[in-house]
């Protein structure tokens, strides 16, 4: 017993070690302070300071799990409840004590020609203004009583906790991304005042959110398959309409948010769907194909530059083409690039590949800002005043306009990514990734379908170029870094490889959130990594995996009632074959 | 005629003479085995027939056209289909996605036919399902419809070693070369591969040529039977006259000694 109990206090006290470094982490690194000039709760509590109490809370629910449970009640899903409040309070205290001991060392030694974040204003958010001592305690204290909270979660039931956690969720996001609910709630006619001052909540908008999620989280919880489960009843032709009815829905909002969002959110949507344009591309080449390109920017840079040199006043002939008249041609353009970067790197495999076309990125980069170049491309002064699209008279001249040809082109580009899945060249394509050696003994031409699929990623991803060419109206040379690569292949990953919706998921949330949070921007790379890492642990599949499972082979109803019928008809037979073929 | 006729054929690799000097024929119609100790060069005769590897000198000649020297997807488009001594599906797809892939070299829609949804490609598209659910069921009981969508990656050992046949059928060979099919295979799995091998040329119409260990297998299917050793052809002919030849004996078991596990002879009397 009372070992058992000690290796309890060990374990709390090495999760508490580990969230303490987390916490002393986040403060040196400079997130807290940062992020400490915004509130989540106004006058209560800022997101520097949430996002440490975020840390004990977590570490205290951590350090509590696997607690034994309430001897005589096997039945219980509940852990016996001092151990686990003690077992959080000890992580959290850890936790708190650690992030005070940082606090009591960075106010007696100068730790900040070193660690450049540590500033009088974070030792005095860390020590609640107090003196450092008194801070120390007071975080240790505090950290404990948010350990055994989060560690409370593990005697709560399910249903109490589920709308609880959720409800939490819901005033994080109302207080993070209130620039983007204040317009949204504004564009709908929703008196915002009553929820949010500057940028945080008030006390009043706090409860009405935090209550209103929580209602909703236990409505979903008790009817939330009753949708679902409604539409897997129906017939297929009733299921067809239904998905019809949901897509349009969709479609019906995808047209009408920049009204809601106003300027400078529909940038940010503009911006996420060019990345979904390139990332649609490039899931040609890395998921379906299984050619690790980490060169993409190429294809971006070629885009961008192709439209500028077509359609600007300036350079070379200025040919001064339309916006639409420059579109094939640079599509052409670049699918031709595209298969001529593929061609020498048709033998390599994996990292080599990987390597390879990390250089062809670095060449493109440079070409743009060479000498040779420089009176087609404009050198490092990139190219200017190209002319926006304008279609009959009418400019895509803002960031509102210019978001619905965007539009239009990821949803084409998605439903040709969608149509070549599901096809000859999609499975051949798959069976090169699968195994290279034997899609060509299935006769495979490997060196076609690889060329394939780095034309067809290129063509794709140089309307993420030209877009961006009309959006920003002027390009340099340095929006077309080595980091593009990154955040595309990223987006793939966060979203599941191979899977179109992931591929809109990823860049929403690796494109989208730092715009939204502009505290975010300068730490864009630490989540970038974070994030991918939690990923490649939590969930290597990606967050919208493609669900290739569930796919329907048959393309039309009827043939669904011809599959049963086959269907049917070879279970019938079968007993027969197998009693003469005998090797099952 | 011969379906299949390899002249003087070569293939070394360093100092090992995988393939030395092969002369071999297979006539349509014809299942055949192909025996020899580990290291005999079976395996790099094969490679070379589909192009994995280009044979240093001889010739290739399948239905009267030469095929050396050709690509492995050429091989295949030609009429020649194999399976791999080390099952190699595509695990990662499902297992009619995995016979599907092997209609390729059969059908012909691309890009533009895939992104438009046109009619033929679409009528294709219902063709080479089809198709691949009968193949599926060619296999009995192995694969009923409701594994189709199962990746290929979870199936049994035995059901992989199938499934792999089936992608190889799927592109609609002559000749079809199976390496070890029954590797790892039990007994009872094995007396139903040999089954189905001599349905694979009843009912199907295909020519097999088969790398066995398992003289079971060898002596239940084989019209003829070939012995390789030391990449050179040691014998030719019946089971019975492969299985008494003394110098295939010997490779097996080495001078006068006792060695069960790969006899050739005395196992199969048993069998």
């Amino acid at each position: 017993m009372a070992s058992s109990s000690r290796a309890a206090i060990v374990k709390s006290v090495r999760w508490g070690l580990i969230g303490g470094a987390v916490s002393v982490y986040l403060a040196v690194v400079g997130i807290v302070q940062r992020f400490q000039s915004r509130d989540v709760i106004v006058g209560v509590i800022g997101i520097g300071r949430a996002v440490l109490a975020i840390v004990a809370l977590a570490f205290g629910y951590l350090a509590a799990r696997g607690q034994p449970h309430t001897p005589g009640e096997p039945e219980s899903p509940r852990p016996e409840s001092a151990a686990t409040l003690v077992a959080g309070a000890v992580a959290g205290a850890v936790t708190g004590a650690v992030l005070g001991l940082f606090v009591l060392a960075a106010s007696a030694v100068e730790l900040r020609s070193v660690l450049v974040s540590v500033t009088e204003p974070l030792l005095d958010t860390l020590s609640f203004g107090q003196a450092a001592t008194l801070g120390a305690l007071l975080l240790t204290l505090l950290g404990a009583a948010l350990g055994a909270v989060g560690a409370a979660t593990h005697l709560l039931q399910r249903r109490v906790r589920a709308p609880l956690f959720a409800g939490v969720v819901g005033v994080l996001i109302f207080s993070l991304f209130s620039p983007l609910i204040r317009q949204v709630l504004f564009s709908l006619f929703v008196p915002t005042d009553l929820f949010y001052e500057g940028d945080g909540l008030t006390i009043a908008g706090t409860v009405i959110v935090f209550v209103a999620v929580a209602a909703m989280s236990m409505l979903w919880k008790s009817k939330g398959d009753a949708p679902r489960r409604r539409v897997e009843s129906m017939a297929p032709q009733q299921r067809k309409l239904a998905t019809f009815v949901v897509l349009a829905a969709v479609v019906g909002v995808l047209l009408y948010l920049p009204q809601i969002l106003g300027i400078f959110l529909s940038e940010v949507l503009g911006t996420i769907g060019l990345f979904v344009l390139m990332g649609i591309g490039l899931n040609i080449v890395v998921g379906y194909a299984g050619l690790l390109d980490l060169g993409y920017v190429a294809f971006f840079a070629i885009g961008a530059y192709a439209t500028g040199i077509l359609t600007a006043p300036e350079g070379v002939g200025s040919l001064e083409l339309s916006f639409w008249v420059a579109m094939p041609i640079v599509v052409a353009f670049s699918t031709i690039c595209g298969v001529l970067i593929g061609a020498p790197v048709l033998r390599l495999r994996g990292d080599y590949l990987a390597i390879v076309t990390l250089g062809f990125g670095e060449i493109a980069r440079i070409f743009v800002i060479s000498n040779w170049a420089a009176p087609v491309t404009g050198g490092a002064q990139g190219i200017l005043s190209i002319p926006d699209p304008t279609l009959g008279g009418f400019a895509f001249d803002d960031s509102q306009t210019i978001y619905y040809p965007i539009l239009i082109a990821c949803l084409i580009a998605a439903f040709i990514s969608a149509r070549l899945a599901d096809s000859r060249v999609g499975r051949a394509w798959n069976a090169m990734r699968e195994d290279e050696s034997v899609a060509e003994a299935m006769g495979i031409s490997i060196i076609r379908y690889k060329l394939l699929a780095f034309g067809m990623g290129a063509a794709i991803g140089s309307f993420g170029g030209q877009f961006f060419a009309a959006k920003i109206g002027s390009i340099f040379p340095a929006s077309f870094n080595i980091l593009v690569s990154i955040q595309v292949l990223s987006l793939i990953v966060l979203g599941g490889m191979g899977s179109i919706r992931g591929v809109i998921v990823g860049a929403a949330v690796l494109v989208g959130l730092p715009e939204l949070l502009r505290e975010f921007a300068e730490f864009r790379l630490l989540f970038y990594g974070a994030i991918l890492v939690a990923i490649m642990l939590l969930r290597p599949q990606g967050l919208l995996p493609s669900e290739r499972r569930k796919r329907e082979l048959a393309v039309e109803g009827e043939e669904e009632e011809e599959q049963y019928e086959m269907r049917a008809g070879g279970e019938a037979g079968a007993p027969a074959v197998a009693g003469g073929a005998g090797d099952r | 005629m011969s379906l299949l006729e390899i002249k003087s054929l070569y293939k070394h690799f360093g100092g090992v003479k995988a393939v030395d000097g092969v002369d071999y024929q297979v006539d349509a119609g014809e299942v055949v085995s192909v025996i020899g100790p580990n290291g005999a060069g079976k395996t790099t005769l094969f490679n070379v027939v589909t192009g994995f590897n280009a044979p240093d000198s001889g010739e290739i000649i399948f239905d009267g056209q030469r095929v050396d020297g050709l690509k492995p997807n050429q091989i295949t488009l030609v009429g020649i289909a194999r399976t791999f001594q080390a099952v190699r599906l595509f695990p990662n797809m499902t297992v009619i996605e995995n016979v599907m892939v092997g209609q390729h070299p059969r059908t012909r829609s691309g890009l533009t036919g895939a992104i438009l949804g046109l009619p033929r490609t679409r009528k294709e598209e219902k063709a080479i399902t089809a198709k691949a659910r009968e193949i599926l069921g060619f296999f009995g009981d192995a694969f009923p419809s409701s594994t189709e969508d199962e990746y290929a990656g979870s199936l049994s050992y035995a059901d992989r070693r199938r499934l792999e046949i089936g992608r190889a059928m799927a592109t609609e060979p002559k000749l079809l070369l199976l390496d070890e099919p029954t590797a790892g295979m039990n007994p009872a799995e094995t007396e139903g591969l040999t089954k189905l091998i001599g349905r694979l040329r009843d009912e199907r119409g295909l020519t097999v040529v088969v790398i066995e260990h398992d003289m079971r297998l060898v002596k239940g299917v084989s019209d003829r039977v070939t012995a390789l050793d030391y990449g050179q052809k040691i014998a030719e002919g019946t089971y019975a006259e492969v299985a008494s030849n003394p110098q295939v004996i010997e490779a097996y078991l080495g001078k006068r000694d006792d060695d069960e596990a790969t006899a050739p002879a005395q196992p199969a009397e048993k069998a």
